[in-house]
């Protein structure tokens, strides 16, 4: 579990009083506020009033409860301590299920049944009625509330001391007591009998006990930490934006052009071929498509090489394609690998005729294509530079505007 | 208020003179759901801001000449009460509400052309922007589901690798998610285009059986709304508008008053 899968994952989720739930990566809780900031503004700073949330899940499925927060007491600093740097024994190897009987429950997800969620835990199989589960925190850190917000407040509240001894140990020496035990008891426990009878509520049957598990578990494959993007050090003004924006749009003419020249049907196949070669040197893979409008509004993917080559084909005497009102309308947005996405429309007019240029055949379609800036290393004089480089993605179509 | 009139006046005026222009229709179609959102929030950089900046310096607009203008004109049905409210509380100057386009409260809903054991058929799938603590964002599938399917009572998780580093890019609901395609077919990393939501509801779990098995055969978007969340005590969506109309592109097309709790419901059933 290095860093930089840490880093990845989505955001620290934080559950509102008011029923919203803020997106946000959390940094510090001061005994008034809980402050933190959006990836997607990071200069601005953000905080919120203490009293305004209940409880705060992150990435790697830690939570902590809000409203109960003593600042005082040594037990809750552990807490932030676990929250904030603490990752639960279960991550990256089972899930844990927390039930309205404040069960916790560790073993494996396996599946739906009726209203039901099926489970293993310590080699037998459960199931367990999604209206009896308040939360499920699953081995890569994402969590699924369902129950309401206020039930799942409650349950983590009454559970929370129970889940920071089992997740992440016990501040007493370890192994004093033996495994940790689970199921939890609520802040009022009920009497034994009850318990036990409450416990498998509406539990199959044959569920297994809830899994008490300090056991050594079977270790299972960690998600592989996400390549670390290769963009970090390297700068992206906005007038650098602004240059790769107007080169993006002459690559996406210059596509525009490369597709006339496919259309020629006196060029020979050689020529064909290079045309088509130096037409995929714009795109940011071979594997890129565009999206071509077919009979009844139906729309077909062809990747670009293949539709380069069956315009050569088309049953008319001659095709033209052109390209027209190109212009970028899209913000860049950075993507999980660091390279950012734009997006460029332009209108395509197509024709086709027979004969003695007696047009058959012509639309006008408006098309998007997305633009990838992307870092790329150029050697000069010896010496590799890295620098950012714009490429074209997937084309589709946006609508069909007119017969032409 | 007068100064809204005027503003409407001379939006009115400019849309007229445009009619026939394609360039300027063009210029006022929402023509994605980023320039509806900037224009919901008035952003100064916005498409359409610019354009009147530099087409026609003397038109003043304001934020709820912009805002009015995201709803579907031609709808004829609508609780006009109840849109004065919500204008109301989004344009409300001490408190005024905005969307984010990286907000976990809206998604889309795609709805698919495909085959299922070969015969034609349409799925929908719901998609949600994620985001990373870089900065970095992606669109992540959170349920699916198609009629012909659909939902067993008993689905089984399906045994798929361990999720690597494949994703949507944040910009492909402008090319209609044409990536989902490749998504689909990419059984081998299809859990890296998948969040827990999908991978914890039974009908997409059926899905995504009835993919993997090759019984269910992906196509291509046919049309997508979105749906928000944002507001508090309203959930509204956003359908596309094809029209040789000033009032064109992506527009409010369903507005209701709902609660937290439902709210909630709603979350819990579709995306989170």
């Amino acid at each position: 579990m290095g860093a930089i899968s840490l880093q990845l994952r989505a955001q620290d989720q934080m559950y509102l009083k008011s029923g919203k739930i803020n997106e946000w990566k959390v940094t510090a809780i001061t005994p008034t506020d809980i402050q933190g900031n959006i990836p997607a503004n990071p200069g601005v700073p953000y905080s919120t009033a203490r009293s305004n949330v209940l409880f705060i899940f992150n990435r790697i499925g830690n939570f902590l409860v809000i409203p109960t927060l003593n600042d005082a007491d040594p037990k809750y600093q552990r807490f932030k301590d676990n929250f904030f740097s603490g990752a639960s024994d279960a991550y990256g190897k089972e899930d844990r299920i927390i039930t309205t009987n404040n069960d916790i429950i560790t073993g494996k997800y396996t599946g739906v049944d009726g209203n039901s969620i099926t489970y293993t835990a310590q080699g037998k199989d459960g199931k367990i009625a999604t209206s009896d589960i308040v939360v499920i925190i699953f081995m890569n850190g994402d969590h699924k509330i369902y129950s309401s917000t206020n039930k799942a407040f409650q349950v983590l509240n009454a559970i929370e001391q129970q889940f920071n001894d089992l997740a992440f140990g016990t501040a007493a020496p370890a192994g004093a007591n033996g495994p940790v035990v689970t199921p939890v008891a609520a802040a009022t426990p009920p009497p034994a009998d009850d318990k036990s009878k409450k416990k498998r509520g509406k539990h199959d049957k044959d569920a297994p006990p809830v899994a008490a598990t300090t056991q050594p578990q079977p270790t299972q494959p960690t998600p592989p930490p996400a390549p670390k993007p290769d963009t970090a050090d390297l700068a992206l003004t906005d007038d650098q934006m602004d240059q790769l924006s107007a080169k993006a749009i002459q690559k996406a003419k210059d596509f525009g052009y490369y597709l006339q020249e496919a259309c020629n049907k006196d060029a020979d196949m050689d020529q064909l071929n290079a045309v088509i070669a130096r037409a995929l040197t714009l795109f940011i893979d071979d594997d890129r498509v565009i999206e071509v409008a077919g009979p009844n509004g139906a729309k077909v993917q062809k990747k670009i090489k293949d539709y380069m080559n069956h315009l050569r084909f088309l049953s008319y005497d001659k095709v033209t394609i052109q390209w027209y009102n190109v212009q970028f309308v899209n913000k860049f947005r950075k993507g999980p690998d660091g390279n950012y996405y734009g997006e460029i429309e332009f209108e395509q007019k197509f024709t086709a005729y027979t004969g003695d240029n007696f047009k058959a055949y012509g639309d006008i379609t408006r098309k998007k294509t997305e633009v990838v800036l992307k870092p790329v290393t150029v050697e000069k004089n010896g010496i590799a530079e890295r620098h950012w480089d714009v490429l074209l993605g997937d084309i589709g179509v946006a609508e069909i505007k007119t017969k032409a | 208020m007068k100064a809204l009139l005027v503003a409407l006046a001379g939006l009115t005026a400019v849309h007229a003179a445009a009619q026939d222009n394609r360039e300027k229709l063009f210029a006022f179609e929402v023509k994605q759901i980023d320039e509806f959102i900037e224009r919901f929030n008035d952003d100064s950089a916005s498409f359409i801001r610019t354009y009147i900046r530099t087409h026609y310096p003397e038109v003043r607009v304001d934020r709820a000449t912009l805002v009015h203008n995201l709803v579907d004109r031609s709808k004829k049905d609508w609780n006009q009460p109840e849109l004065d409210t919500f204008f109301e509380e989004v344009l409300d100057t001490t408190n005024p509400v905005h969307l984010t386009f990286y907000s976990r409260d809206w998604f889309a809903e795609a709805v698919c052309s495909c085959t299922y054991e070969g015969k034609p058929a349409e799925a929908v799938v719901l998609l949600t922007v994620n985001t990373d603590s870089t900065g970095g964002s992606k669109w992540i599938v959170s349920d699916a589901w198609c009629k012909q399917i659909g939902t067993p009572a008993t689905v089984k998780l399906p045994e798929l690798p361990v999720p690597g580093t494949k994703f949507l890019n944040p910009i492909s609901h402008t090319t209609n998610f044409i990536g989902l395609a490749r998504a689909f077919r990419d059984k081998g990393h299809i859990r890296d285009y998948l969040d827990m939501n999908f991978m914890s509801s039974p009908r997409s779990l059926a899905f995504l059986n009835a993919l993997l098995d090759g019984r269910l055969q992906y196509g291509y978007v046919k049309t997508i709304r979105y749906h928000f969340l944002d507001v508090d005590g309203w959930v509204f969506t956003v359908s596309y508008f094809q029209r040789e109309q000033s009032n064109s592109g992506w527009l409010i097309s369903a507005l209701s008053r709902v609660d937290e709790d439902k709210k909630t419901e709603i979350r819990n059933d579709y995306f989170r």
